[in-house]
């Protein structure tokens, strides 16, 4: 798909939800301001590959050529929808797409670095592709699969969407030093672009990292329904 | 002629091999996998390298991963030497592998792992977390009682789509006849001496476990562990 129309196809698809929030029950997380990542990984990523997703994960499930109707039905509960309605909108799952997302930050880096040695072990070409936050690096599990995947050269891609928020928290005050060098003493290929880092990744068989910042156009959370614990006021943009 | 009984080693490790032979897909993790696990693994890695992943010490990215491997395919043993260190990896445990299985996943995976008893182990690593994941939906457990079972029970597990806790007790690890398990509904914790064991398993502990009939006293920790 042309990378205007995917991108279209997110912001609509997106605002439409907003527009729509009073009939949805479920904790949603809309990606606007994110959609040019997902863009990006659509221009290089295969239909075989893995592609991992966080509790923001419209954009990425689009891009992997995932069905509106199917992640709209299941977004609403609906027993037509991606996953019956038992998923909700965080943690939709799409065998058929090899797509897998998950409302715990950081839950899947764990199983994307399993599905890259699975690919590796079965001498294919394809590749995980693992989309994260700026927050889940803060998890244990980030640099236990950082140094497992390097130790056993894993076909596995990382793609940090950087917010600098984490709900209310901003990352100055969450991390000590910033992310990139860390991660490059692990060794690992660390990427100017997504597209360079999903090629790296599968040239080399051996994993790559890319951290990509963003700027999020819409509340961290959006419930009409019901009460939560986080502001779900929507950002005031200070564009350049 | 006499017939060697098989121990709970020889009998998970002899299933271990059965399943690597019946199905290349089988991958078998852990730690110290390279190193036999007292026996589990002892010269298997050597034999199906292949089939076996060594982890550094990384328990949440073990199990995590343990989903990701089963996902593309692969039937996954993954040991743990005591059942507290898989606890050290619960988020995948709780937050993805039930959930999963619910969604609509095959997971074929078995965490096997130990429950310890005496000798000091205290606390840390003789409580038995069966029922946490016996009243969890999306998980089976199983608990051999014999080292029969112990080879009956990881083929099915393995060859099951379901998830499985694996639990072998370390009292029955190396018992040379049947013993009688006692099962309890609540994680129980025990204190790290001999006058807590007495406590904790019964009076008769220091003779059955120890085989020492000396009348010991017995510390009551009911207020401690009330």
């Amino acid at each position: 798909m042309n990378q205007l129309l995917l991108k279209e196809k997110i912001r609509n698809f997106e605002k439409r939800l907003q527009a729509d929030m009073r009939n949805i029950y479920c904790p949603t997380h809309l990606a606007l301001g994110h959609e040019d990542v997902a863009v990006e990984i659509a221009e290089v990523i295969l239909p075989d590959d893995w592609l991992f997703s966080t509790h923001r994960n419209h954009h990425h499930y689009l891009a992997k050529g995932g069905d509106e109707k199917l992640l709209w039905d299941e977004i609403h509960g609906l027993p037509e929808g991606l996953n019956q309605g038992f998923a909700g909108s965080q943690g939709i799952t799409d065998k058929k797409l090899k797509f897998h997302a998950s409302a715990i930050l950081g839950g899947l880096i764990g199983a994307a670095a399993g599905a890259a040695y699975a690919e590796k072990a079965n001498k294919t070409s394809n590749i995980a592709v693992c989309c994260i936050g700026d927050a889940a690096t803060e998890q244990g599990v980030f640099w236990e699969t950082l140094n497992f995947s390097v130790l056993h050269k894993l076909p596995l891609c990382f793609i940090v969407e950087n917010n600098g928020k984490s709900v209310d928290a901003h990352l100055w005050e969450r991390q000590a030093v910033p992310i990139v060098p860390r991660v490059q003493a692990f060794g690992v290929n660390v990427c100017s672009t997504v597209s360079e880092a999903l090629s790296s990744c599968r040239e080399q068989s051996f994993p790559s990292f890319i951290e990509r910042n963003v700027i999020i156009e819409c509340a961290h959370l959006n419930m009409a329904t019901m009460l939560d614990l986080c502001d779900q006021s929507e950002p005031i943009l200070e564009r350049k | 002629m006499t017939i060697q009984k098989k121990t709970f080693a020889q009998e998970i490790n002899r299933a271990l091999e059965t399943a690597i032979n019946k199905d290349s897909n089988v991958l078998v993790g852990g730690q110290l996998v390279r190193y036999g696990v007292a026996g589990l693994t002892t010269g298997l890695f050597e034999k199906y390298p292949s089939n076996f992943i060594t982890y550094p010490v990384s328990e949440s990215l073990m199990n995590s991963a343990s989903m990701g491997l089963a996902l593309a395919g692969k039937r996954v043993v993954t040991i743990h030497v005591r059942i507290d260190f898989l606890a050290s990896g619960m988020c995948s445990l709780v937050n993805h592998i039930p959930i999963w299985y619910h969604k609509g996943h095959d997971l074929p995976i078995v965490f096997i792992c130990q429950v310890g008893k005496g000798m000091g182990q205290g606390a840390q690593h003789s409580k038995d977390l069966s029922s946490w994941f016996e009243n969890f939906q999306g998980w089976n457990v199983a608990t051999p009682e014999t080292p029969g079972q112990a080879y009956n029970f990881l083929l099915d597990s393995i060859f099951d789509n379901k998830p499985t806790l694996y639990v072998i007790h370390r009292e029955l690890f190396d018992a040379k006849e049947p013993k009688e398990l006692v099962r309890r509904q609540k994680v129980e914790l025990c204190g790290a001496s001999r006058r807590h064991e007495r406590f904790f398993y019964g009076p008769s502990h220091d003779r059955t476990f120890y085989g020492d009939s000396t009348d010991y006293e017995i510390e009551d920790l009911s207020q401690r562990l009330k």
